[in-house]
């Protein structure tokens, strides 16, 4: 299917009154179970609700949540976080199985403690999924903002940078790489990526959120934005996606002919979700950081603030 | 800040900056070569300087450069390697085959556009070019509707890289590979020299043409293979390689683990500032401190040294007062001395075994074992002078380039620099310190696990420095203390070798003479640019020590 429209609303928007399928994911976050948490009576009503259970890291806040996700009538289909890419579309095309269709459907991925292997791979999916009944797929990405921890992750580490599986080609290496980075609360991230890209930081444009309510990792970055131009530095709210998405095209517009445009994002899923809708789009290369993260988890805490991003698509 | 990179600077901005080295020379032989170095050692640099429009800029404004070749500057792209992997090449040919095609016509772009540059000089008659374009349209069996020009030939192996994208992307398992993309590079190059020769015969084009493949060590391994395996053993003797890659190249075939001059290929390493080539390394840095300095703050090399230079106190000093400040020290050093009537140690001057006592390691521990008391000490002389200023970029020109710009920031005042010692101490340590937290401490490595534990680059890299600071300063003293280290047999740590050296954190030792015993991995050492951040100092001991030790004790110390 093609996608037609990207928007932004409100969960409790009169569009979702009817869901035919809810996809979710069962992690260590606490926030995962939050759809449930805030929308339960939405999802009583949901025709199908499916959710994959990751089975790693091991540890108390799973095994509860995953008694929630039982409880709550959720279908769990057992996965690693790291899954290949062949088996990651063969789990999703079960998420999508046994579901009756019809000529227009809703469906809510709730992608809060997915990791983006994941959640792209839903997004390539449904750019390849095609149904004889269905005409019309109105796909709502929820995501739950999480409480951000005061402290810094010390032991932070990164042991690598690889193109995220789908979201890649084979180019001439003859344009300067441009960078477009995604500034996350973990500054440290940063390193890694001068280490690994070796670019010139004129071809670097940082994406960082500004929104007071929830978290301004500006101030992560004072000493990196007193020594880049303004013009490379780029600022967005996660109320206000949509502007975001419309600045990632005209950067490209502005770069893609003389530069090889990569992006990378170290910043909040709404923020990669719109960036890899993006990338799509325009055939841009998206690399992504592999860190320890999986090695010391943080079960992050629903901060009750939800983002959610409106994808229709088109058969 | 700058970074120095040259893959994408023009041939004018590569010529402009460009100072030749003896390794230059070497390179611009023509014959096989093979260039290792580290990042920012010059070697992309190098490469692009033998592409004939860069000889021709350097040469309208210097000395003159007389390449025997036209260098072919090919780029190469990590990402290939990585997508391949992800593609499973093993399981698909067809993307073995897409890989194949990027790098045919990688090159064929390339080639063209060397040539086109070259005929820019030549005056070339249109009907010349036109038979070379018509003729290489059908040789390489291109659309026969192409127009004949040059340009438009370009396009045209553009748009197929396009198709192959949408091939890849579509997954067209079927696409049919034109016969530019699917014949390998060299049988193509080999055609076009014949229609070269053909048709341009009366313009006395130089015979010989080098393929310079940079960065070779990311390059997909079939392509590592065929170069090693097959092109280098060419019989062609109007193509060669030049090739760049990291010091740990693994050359694929064993018979080419050790080239020589020999064999007709020419390896050359770009870590020239060791002691047998200190002195090229040296005139290379003077050059580029004099074009820096002196055009910015009307400076000479000389007047510069004398503002960042202290004066070292003598053996004799320190004989004297360490044992005032050093309980080690004393320790060792009291048993050379006599008793006097009192029982009080008199010093034997010519008791003194000399060679227990390097003067630099003495000063190391008097600046330590002060600090440690509290005392003030002015002297701190060893991070400064010709250290600073040839030693602590070891051998790396984008090193030297960013130290040169930080110098000015301790010592500029009104536009003209001036001795500030302190703050020069202050600012050399912030730099190897941003060097360690900034540059080495994040680079790309799989955690390796010894003994149930983790260990990151940077763990390891901590260790490592740790390790050697601790036999310089601990408390008890240690006359020969060690900087080199080497990595067991088939250790896992080789990764955390091949890392460090692409990095530059790690240098290679290749002087067989500087270290006692044999290592079939080599023996290195960490840059001397992260010296002032771990705190010590290269000494002529020859011991070395096994990594895999240096982690047993970090092990032994963190439980």
């Amino acid at each position: 299917m093609k996608l037609s429209r990207i928007s932004q609303c409100a969960f409790e928007s009169s569009c979702i009154a009817h869901l035919d399928l809810v996809i979710s994911c069962c992690g260590y976050e606490r926030r995962c179970t939050s759809l449930m948490d805030y929308h339960g009576k939405v999802l009583c009503a949901a025709a199908s609700k499916k959710a994959i259970l990751f089975n790693e890291p091991q540890c108390e806040t799973l095994r509860e949540n995953r008694q929630k996700f039982q409880d709550s009538g959720f279908l769990l289909f057992d996965v690693s976080p790291n899954e290949e890419y062949g088996k990651r579309m063969e789990v999703i095309d079960k998420l999508f199985a046994d579901i009756e269709f019809s000529e227009a459907m809703t469906i809510v991925i709730d992608y809060t403690s997915m990791n983006r292997e994941w959640y792209s791979s839903i997004l390539l999916y449904l750019n390849k999924f095609q149904n004889a009944s269905c005409k019309e797929l109105e796909c709502y990405f929820y995501y739950q903002v999480p409480k951000y921890p005061n402290q810094k992750d010390e032991i932070f580490s990164f042991s690598g940078i690889h193109p995220l599986k789908g979201f890649s080609r084979f180019t001439l290496p003859e344009k300067p790489l441009a960078l477009i980075v995604g500034l996350g609360a973990e500054e440290k991230a940063l390193n890694g990526i001068w280490q690994y890209a070796d670019v010139d930081p004129d071809y670097v444009h940082y994406y960082y959120m500004n929104d007071e309510h929830i978290i301004n990792v500006s101030d992560n970055y004072k000493e990196l934005f007193g020594t880049i131009n303004d013009t490379n530095k780029h600022e967005f709210q996660l109320g206000r996606l949509l502007p975001l998405f419309n600045s990632l095209c005209d950067l490209y517009n502005l770069l893609s002919d003389t530069n090889r445009v990569v992006i990378i994002s170290c910043g909040p899923k709404p923020f990669t979700l719109m960036s890899l809708v993006f990338a799509k789009i325009y055939n841009v290369d998206v690399w992504k950081l592999d860190t320890n993260v999986y090695d010391h988890p943080v079960t992050k805490e629903s901060s009750g603030k939800e983002i959610v991003i409106g994808l229709k698509y088109k058969g | 800040m700058a970074t120095f990179n040259s893959r994408y600077l023009t041939c004018r901005q590569i010529s402009d900056m460009f100072v030749p080295t003896q390794n230059f020379y070497k390179l611009a032989k023509p014959c096989h070569s093979i260039l290792l170095g580290a990042r920012g050692s010059g070697k992309t640099t190098m490469l692009k300087m033998l592409q004939p429009e860069a000889v021709r800029v350097f040469n309208s404004q210097d000395d003159k450069l007389d390449i025997p070749f036209y260098g072919v500057y090919i780029p190469s792209d990590r990402q290939w390697s990585l997508i391949l992997e992800q593609l499973d090449e093993q399981a698909n040919p067809f993307f073995k085959q897409v890989s194949q095609a990027l790098v045919n016509l990688n090159v064929m772009l390339a080639f063209l556009e060397t040539l086109n540059s070259v005929l820019k000089d030549k005056d070339i008659s249109s009907s010349d070019n036109y038979n070379f374009c018509k003729t290489f349209i059908q040789q390489m069996r291109l659309d026969e509707n192409l127009p004949p020009v040059i340009e438009i030939i370009n396009l045209h192996l553009r748009n197929l890289v396009i198709e192959l994208q949408n091939a890849v992307r579509e997954g067209n398992y079927d696409y049919v590979f034109p016969l530019v993309c699917k014949t390998n590079f060299m049988d193509s190059l080999t055609l076009v020299l014949g229609i070269i020769d053909w048709c341009y015969s009366k313009y006395n084009l130089n015979q010989l043409w080098a393929l310079c493949f940079d960065e070779m060590e990311i390059a997909p391994e079939w392509l590592q293979n065929d170069i090693v395996g097959h092109y280098l053993r060419s019989k062609n003797q109007r193509l060669f390689f030049k090739i760049t890659s990291t010091p740990d190249w693994t050359i694929p075939l064993t018979s080419f683990r050790d080239p020589s001059v020999g064999n007709d290929i020419e390896v050359i390493k770009c870590w020239n500032s060791e002691l047998a080539n200190f002195a090229e390394w040296k005139s290379f840095c003077n050059v580029i401190i004099d074009n820096m300095l002196f055009s910015k703050y009307g400076i000479d090399r000389d007047a510069l040294r004398g503002l960042i230079t202290v004066e070292k106190q003598d053996r004799t000093f320190y004989l004297e007062n360490l044992p005032k400040v050093d309980k080690g020290f004393a320790d060792y050093f009291l048993r050379d001395s006599d008793r006097d009537d009192n029982n009080k140690p008199v010093i034997s001057r010519s008791s003194i075994r000399s060679k227990f006592y390097n003067g630099l390691v003495l000063a190391m521990r008097y600046q330590h074992f002060c600090y440690v008391a509290k005392k003030n000490y002015s002297h701190n002389f060893v991070y400064l002078g010709d250290w600073l200023l040839y030693s602590m970029a070891d051998g790396n020109p984008r090193s030297l380039l960013h130290i040169l710009d930080e110098i000015p920031v301790a010592m500029e005042v009104d536009g003209r620099l001036r001795m500030n010692i302190p703050v020069l101490n202050r600012v050399v340590r912030e730099y190897s310190a941003k060097a360690m937290e900034e540059r080495f401490s994040y680079c790309v490595m799989k955690p390796i696990e010894l003994a149930s534990i983790k260990y990151s680059f940077k763990d390891i890299l901590m260790a490592i420095g740790d390790y050697f600071r601790n036999d310089l300063l601990g408390e008890k003293y240690n006359p020969f203390p060690r900087t080199m280290f080497a990595v067991d047999g088939s250790s896992e740590l080789l990764r955390f070798i091949h890392v460090g050296l692409e990095s530059g954190a790690l240098i290679r030792i290749d002087d067989r003479n500087a270290y006692s015993g044999k290592y079939l991995n080599g023996v290195y050492r960490l840059t001397f640019m992260l010296y002032p951040y771990f705190g010590y100092v290269h000494t002529p001991t020859k011991d070395v020590v096994l990594l895999e030790d240096i982690l047993k004790e970090k092990e032994n110390e963190t439980k």
